[in-house]
This record gives C-alpha cells, sequence and structure tokens, in this order.
C-alpha cells in the first residue's frame, strides 16, 4: 500500500509478477509508473468518455438546429412548399422522431454539463468574483453558456410541447402562433439557441484545438450573423403569414 | 500621461500576525515616464511604508516572483508598465496560493507538490553512463521541449483559471504543461497510458471548463491552450483504445513509437 494524489492505494501485482521475465526496458514499461487504486483509473476513463460525449451531444444538437433551420427555410419560399415538407415529414413520423432524439441529446448534454458548473453557493460565487474580477471575455462566453442554457432548457421545452401537442405542424398555424402572444417568446428562443449554439461550436473547436482562436473569432461572427439573420427573417415571414391570416 | 497622479490600493494582511485583520492601504505617488509596477511598489516600500511585502529576484520577467492582481488581473509587476494602466491601481496578491504577507505569496510548496505529482522528471530504465554519448534528438523535438520548458512558474494561469478557484487540487495548465513536455520528450519511456490516471481526471486534464485565460495571461506567452487540447485529445484516445483492447495500449509499444517518431 502506498498513497498516491492524497489517496491510499494498493500497486497492481499482476502486471509486476509478468515483467520478471522481460529484458530491463520492457520491464520498465511493463511496471506501473502511478500508484493508482482501480476506482481511480474507472473514474478517469469514464470522465474521460464525458468529456468526449459532452461535445459529441453539442454537436449533435447543433446539426439538429440547423436542420431545423434548414427545414424552417422553406416557409421563405412559400407557404405551400412548407405545408408539402411537413406533410412528408409526418407521414414517416419523422417528426417525432426527430423530437424523441432531440429530448434525448438535450437531457445527455444537460448531464454531462452538469458536472462542470459548481454547484455550492461558496463555489459559484467564488466563480462570479473570479469572472467579475477578470473582465476576460471567454470566461464570460462560458458564463454566458450556462444560462442560456438553462433558459433553453425551458423554453426549448415549452416549443417541443406546444408543437407537439398541435398537430399536423401548418404554416398558418404557426404563423397565427407568432403573430399573436408568442412573438415574444420566440424572440428570446431564437436569440439564444442561435447563440448558444455558435458560441457552444467556437468552444469546443477552442477546446480540442480544431481552430485557431484567431482563426475562429471572424468564422464565429460571420456564422452568427448568418444563423441569426435567417432565423430572424423566417420569424418576419411567419409574423406576416400569421398577419395576412387574421 | 507621465504627469498623472497615481493611486494604489494595496491589500495588507500579515497571517502570521495574530492582530493583523485583511484590509486595504491607500498610496499615492506622481507618475514618471517609464515606471513599471515593480519600481512604482518600491518607491512605495522606500518612500512611504518600509513594512510592505512583494517579492521579486530578476526583474526582467525570468524568476516569475513578482506576480500579483493588477486590477483583478495576474501580471508580473516587472514587466507591466503604469502608463498601461489607469491611475487608480488595486493590488492584491494572487489567489489559489498560500498567502506570506500582503502581496507575497508562496508559490513553491504547490509548484513543488505538483511536480511530484506529475513525476516530473525524466524517467529512464537504462542505468545513467556518465561517460556516454548523449543520445541524439532531433532538432525539432529539442525546440518543441524548449518552448515546453520556457514556463518561468509564476503561477499567473493557476491564478487566472476559474477551475483552479473552484477545485484545490485541479492539476492547473502549468501541471498539463509540464506533462506535455515529458510526453514530447523521447528519453522519458513513460507512455500516454502512464499519464492517463493522473491528468485524465476531473483534477487534470478533464476538469479544465475551456476559459482560456490561462493562454491569454501567461507573460511569457506561451500556448497553454493547444497543449491542453493536445493532452485532451491525447488522454480522450488513450481512454477509447483501453476500452477496446481491455487493457490499455502497451506503455512499451507506445514508447517505441515515440522514439521512432522523435527519430
Amino acid at each position: 500500500m502506498s498513497s498516491f494524489n492524497g489517496k491510499v492505494v494498493a500497486r497492481s501485482s499482476r502486471r509486476i509478477g509478468g515483467a520478471n521475465n522481460l529484458a530491463p526496458r520492457a520491464q520498465w514499461a511493463a511496471l506501473p509508473r502511478t500508484w493508482v487504486s482501480l476506482n481511480q483509473v474507472r473514474i478517469a476513463r469514464a470522465t474521460a468518455f464525458m468529456e468526449i460525449a459532452l461535445t459529441l451531444t453539442g454537436l449533435a444538437l447543433s446539426l439538429f438546429m440547423l436542420m431545423h433551420l434548414g427545414l424552417l427555410f422553406s416557409i421563405l419560399l412559400g407557404r405551400t412548399s412548407m405545408d408539402a415538407l411537413a406533410r412528408f415529414l409526418e407521414r414517416y413520423f419523422l417528426l417525432q422522431i426527430g423530437a424523441s432524439f432531440l429530448v434525448l441529446f438535450l437531457v445527455m448534454h444537460v448531464m454531462l454539463v452538469m458536472r462542470k458548473v459548481p454547484t455550492t453557493l461558496t463555489r459559484q460565487w467564488a466563480m462570479l468574483r473570479h469572472m467579475r474580477a477578470m473582465k476576460h471575455w471567454d470566461t464570460w462566453t462560458w458564463a454566458f453558456q450556462g444560462v442560456s442554457g438553462i433558459a433553453l432548457l425551458v423554453l426549448v421545452a415549452i416549443h417541443i410541447w406546444v408543437v407537439l401537442t398541435d398537430l399536423p405542424v401548418q404554416s398558418a398555424k404557426s404563423g397565427e402562433r407568432v403573430f399573436q402572444i408568442y412573438l415574444w417568446f420566440y424572440i428570446p428562443l431564437v436569440v439564444l439557441v442561435e447563440s448558444h449554439l455558435n458560441v457552444g461550436l467556437y468552444r469546443a473547436a477552442a477546446k480540442w484545438h480544431v481552430l485557431s482562436r484567431r482563426l475562429a473569432h471572424p468564422i464565429l461572427l460571420v456564422f452568427t450573423g448568418m444563423v441569426l439573420g435567417l432565423g430572424v427573417a423566417i420569424l418576419v415571414t411567419f409574423y406576416r403569414v400569421g398577419a395576412s391570416l387574421s | 500621461m507621465p504627469n498623472r497622479k497615481l493611486t494604489f490600493r494595496v491589500f495588507r494582511h500579515n497571517p502570521y500576525d495574530p492582530q493583523s485583520a485583511p484590509r486595504v492601504q491607500k498610496y499615492e505617488m506622481q507618475e514618471t515616464p517609464r515606471l513599471t509596477l515593480y519600481g512604482a511598489l518600491t518607491r512605495i516600500r522606500e518612500e512611504q511604508d518600509p513594512s510592505l511585502q512583494f517579492d521579486f529576484v530578476c526583474r526582467s520577467a525570468i524568476c516569475g516572483s513578482c506576480a500579483m492582481l493588477v486590477n483583478g488581473r495576474p501580471r508580473l509587476a516587472c514587466r507591466t508598465l503604469i502608463e498601461q494602466l489607469p491611475s487608480r491601481i488595486n493590488l492584491f496578491p494572487l489567489p489559489f496560493f498560500r498567502l506570506v504577507g500582503d502581496l507575497s505569496v508562496d508559490t513553491g510548496t504547490w509548484f513543488r507538490e505538483m511536480g511530484q505529482r506529475v513525476e516530473s522528471w525524466i524517467h529512464d530504465s537504462e542505468p545513467f553512463d556518465p561517460d556516454a554519448l548523449e543520445e541524439r534528438m532531433p532538432n525539432d523535438t529539442a525546440q518543441t521541449i524548449y518552448e515546453l520548458d520556457r514556463c518561468i512558474e509564476c503561477g499567473c494561469c493557476v491564478a487566472a483559471c476559474g477551475a483552479a478557484q473552484v477545485n484545490p487540487t485541479y492539476l492547473g495548465a502549468v501541471g498539463m504543461l509540464r506533462i506535455a513536455r515529458f510526453l514530447t520528450d523521447p528519453r522519458d519511456d513513460r507512455a500516454d497510458s502512464d499519464f492517463f490516471e493522473v491528468v485524465g481526471t476531473e483534477d487534470g486534464v478533464f476538469g479544465c471548463i475551456g476559459l482560456l485565460a490561462c493562454e491569454d495571461y501567461c507573460p511569457k506567452g506561451i500556448s497553454l491552450t493547444t497543449q491542453i487540447a493536445y493532452l485532451r485529445r491525447k488522454m480522450a484516445l488513450t481512454s477509447l483504445r483501453s476500452s477496446s483492447n481491455g487493457k490499455g495500449a502497451s506503455a512499451g509499444a507506445q514508447h517505441a513509437e515515440k522514439a521512432k517518431t522523435a527519430k
């Protein structure tokens, strides 16, 4: 028994026994270089999986949102094209299947991200004080992801409920909904979804170093502009459809 | 600009004196050309208050002793020009590390423990022969190792890190930089899987929440986020490999591959 990283641990004898007949260099390679408990290894492996899964669920949700935006783009081509597309999706239950995957990935993403958020008041206070003192852009983007994530959880749940309890999807129904009180619901939803998505993609790219930050900043700005512009254009079109019907 | 009246609000506290209570003390002085923060603090100590504690050794951003929070951000006093700061300057000791007094903190104990934790030395099975020629290494590898060794252990990256503020056992960007340095070194026998238990945890690379402040506030401009991302990819790959073959890639095989790549 020995201690490593403040924990009492046992050394694995299996690998040591096997190493005795090997050449010196191979013997060294076969020896465990660190003193760890089996639990620690398991936790380390689970943590690695969680880190990968967090990025993958985030990517899956981003792809879903872009696909959603692509499908809604049909309203810009006219009401008939959107209605035809909605009929096609409903004929093969693609809406329900899509919504199920969305909820599944959403729940997974929230659960995976929870371990990264300070949970006690003392830690939250320390983090807030740190952020206010540092005035550092990327530290604030992390806080934005947390706050917008909580808001989105509520907004997206309401949106899914409202749409799935009022099937079939029709441009007239959507237009009326946006023209009425739901406009003030959809404006923050669109802005928060698109911002959360873009900032999330940027942070994932920086975290895994897929892109350098110098390159990621302009791409983030252009992409956010495009996606937000498209979202606003779709919202305005729905509003006009609703206005023409009422 | 150099004629401003400067106001310093400095944290004062001696943790070894039971009578001392943490407080902020105000000092004023006239700005002079090309004044550094280190220069200003020396003037305060010489002309106004000889009891003010702060650390310095080299005065040229090599020793890393004079790191402190300047208006909330970690910086080296010796390479901070007063003309780049507003006339009101708040000075606090680095968080995370043990306070020695006023602006002086003990970074050494933490860095020594971190070094022991990541076993910050070359692990080689071959017996040392002082008469043998040193093993050759490609110039690119030597340059990469040199780049990773430029760290002066000032603690700015740890002080700038949000994860470190909420997790006292967090390894910090500097700990991960150290691991990246030994992973790159072909003389070190350790393989990726050997580092996994130390750095592939929530106290290591997977505890990083990606605030990217470590790199932005590193006074030596070391690309810390690139190194953390490199470790994150390596450790993620190691975890996938170890789960696919049940026990992880053989350390010997990985070392052989590492040595081959280096040559």
